[in-house]
């Protein structure tokens, strides 16, 4: 007879209902509400990146882009043209579908190639922002966003806009795109014989994960109410999202979430103890990850002991 | 005009042989053992520093503290080959897996640099009497015309290695069929090793010069260097060391008469386009090349 209490779905419920719970209750927790803020910030960043990567095998290198590009149009429209934030934001995720559209032609590139051009948009984008008429867009100063300064509600839209994001990666990562994904990643030829449009499905991928990170750079502009090209374009954002996911484990639903709570807690510490020693602390994880640890913690465990597949995803 | 753009010309060329070294580097690396070394430009940024030092601690000037760069890169080249690349092409997707690695490591370098040097931009003090010197109604600065002097010393010795001599043709040949090589009793392993030390001391080279012709050393340098580095190779063809070179001199020159025409701001804008472009148009690079 199958255990009652400890069975597969109560365990997850429970874990479910416990991170809500600390979530939702996050402004009243006796925690720095930025920290809080950022950890949600990085899970979305983490999970969206592990569905382009993790699912079909491709770097987006300069997927700091979406973010970027989030967070000047949700500014630039709320700032210039009086548009209401919320809306703003949403735009600011509409630009990154529509960026990731425009981008969509360099999916026909393979490994290194698509890694560098990826790059290269994102670095030549940045300049054309920092370029622009300052009265749109704040030239190298960029914009303020502080009069609508709002800590506790953007929390909870980046709280709605995360869990959003764990849902999709769930919900595809259990459908046919999910299978049709890991099909392209690990064999395309054996994938194409067998009837899945490669070219479709993983447009599909690329349009989901540019949409989320969009979000974030919105919210967090509102979020910390500044915003400028340095910041909004640091390449260290893509290094960020790829380590966590990568320490959690790539192609799986729980690893980018444990690694974003793992490695931002600690990144969190060191940060603000030694700021000097975090870009150090970075490359060396980034570089021990893909030599030693390229599974992740999720990746390791559920192929040491294949019976973990039940219980986590 | 006519003056400014032969004056364009001149500086085009002089920056495309640096620009093309310092991509030949790279290229022997990615050919050999499609490794992508994506801390180019920093092992390039430690020889600049190392130039100032040399300069500074025992007034030694650059060319002389080539004879200390040279062995000691090729050296560096071959430990980092055995503590990293046979764990490398172990993994799933060795390329990529290269690339995420020495992205970790240039940042490594610029950390370890930027906590034991600080962020403080330095200067070399310049070495040569005479300035500049004049070609006809031109002027060239006497480090850039030294610079490219021994930038092409060392081309052509390039040249002579991989057409001449036994290593080069085998490396060569290593670029054009990794399994192939083994049937002729070349140890694919051992010419993999030497191929990363003559790598790094390429870039070990052009680095120490790098200081002639741009005097400003800082730890953030390196970034800007690997993207030429990579602008260059896919320009002259991924694998193909000497398209390189030749790469480089179109990308030095391109550089430097769209100067003319465009906002100082807007520079760095090109290489990033003539990346995307050649890349989307033609993945193999404009003068052929082994691409996968």
């Amino acid at each position: 007879m199958p255990n009652v209490f400890f069975n597969r779905k109560n365990i997850i419920l429970a874990i479910v209902v416990l991170g809500l719970l600390f979530f939702l209750s996050g402004p009243r927790l006796p925690i720095q509400l930025s920290f809080t803020f950022y950890l949600m910030l990085w899970i979305t960043m983490a999970i969206s990146f592990n569905i382009i990567y993790g699912y079909t095998g491709y770097l987006p290198f300069g997927y700091v882009a979406f973010y970027g590009v989030g967070s000047y149009l949700t500014a630039v429209l709320w700032s210039r043209l009086g548009i209401p934030i919320i809306l703003s934001i949403l735009m600011g995720g509409g630009g990154g579908i529509l960026l990731s559209l425009l981008f969509a032609g360099t999916l026909r590139l393979r490994g290194i190639y698509f890694a560098i051009v990826n790059f290269s948009c994102a670095m030549a984008l940045r300049i054309l922002i920092a370029n622009l008429p300052e009265e749109i867009t704040g030239g190298s100063f960029g914009i303020h966003l502080s009069t609508i300064y709002n800590p506790q509600f953007s929390y909870y839209i980046m709280l709605g806009v995360m869990i959003l994001s764990i849902i999709t990666l769930w919900r595809v990562s259990i459908s046919r795109l999910g299978i049709a994904l890991r099909c392209i990643r690990d064999d395309a030829q054996a994938a194409e014989v067998m009837g899945i449009n490669i070219a479709k499905t993983r447009l599909k991928a690329w349009v989901l994960a540019a949409f989320f990170p969009s979000l974030a750079g919105g919210i967090d502009a509102w979020f910390s109410g500044i915003i400028d090209p340095a910041s909004s374009f640091n390449l260290l954002i893509t290094t960020k999202a790829i380590v966590y996911a990568m320490f959690g484990g790539l192609g799986t639903i729980t690893g980018p979430i444990v690694g974003a709570i793992g490695l931002y807690t600690l990144d969190h510490i060191i940060w603000g103890r030694y700021p000097l020693l975090n870009l150090l602390i970075l490359g060396i994880m980034i570089s021990l990850l893909v030599l030693f640890f390229p599974r992740g913690i999720i990746g390791t465990l559920t192929r040491k002991y294949p019976s973990l597949r039940k219980v986590i995803l | 005009m006519g003056n400014l753009l032969l004056q364009a010309i001149l500086s085009g060329i002089l920056l495309g042989m640096i620009y093309g070294l310092i991509g030949a580097g790279l290229n022997i690396i990615y050919g050999v053992m499609r490794v992508v070394n994506f801390a180019h430009g920093e092992f390039l940024m430690i020889a600049a520093y190392m130039v100032y030092w040399f300069s500074v601690l025992y007034k030694i000037d650059p060319l002389s503290s080539l004879l200390v760069i040279i062995p000691l890169f090729f050296l560096a080249g071959m430990i980092i080959y055995h503590l990293i690349v046979p764990r490398l092409l172990k993994s799933e997707d060795p390329e990529m897996a290269s690339f995420l690695t020495f992205y970790g490591i240039s940042m490594i370098i610029t950390a370890l640099v930027l906590i034991v040097w600080g962020a403080d931009p330095r200067g070399l003090r310049f070495p040569y009497a005479t300035p500049s010197l004049r070609v006809g109604t031109l002027y060239i600065s006497t480090g850039r015309a030294i610079h490219f002097v021994f930038s092409s010393i060392i081309a052509l010795a390039l040249v002579l290695f991989l057409y001449r001599t036994y290593l080069g043709k085998a490396i060569r040949a290593i670029i054009q069929n990794r399994d192939a090589v083994k049937i002729v009793g070349i140890d694919p392993n051992k010419i993999s090793s030497v191929a990363f030390g003559i790598g790094l001391m390429l870039v070990g080279m052009t680095g120490a010069l790098i200081p002639l012709t741009f005097p400003g050393i800082t730890p953030g340098m390196g970034a800007s260097y690997t993207l030429v580095a990579f602008v260059v190779i896919v320009l002259g063809g991924l694998g193909n060391p000497m398209g390189s070179i030749i790469g480089g001199l179109i990308f030095g020159l391109t550089e430097n008469i769209s100067t003319l025409f465009l906002p100082l701001a807007l520079s760095p804008v090109i290489s990033f386009f003539m990346l995307i472009l050649i890349i989307m148009i033609r993945p193999q690079g404009f003068l052929g090349g082994t691409s996968s």
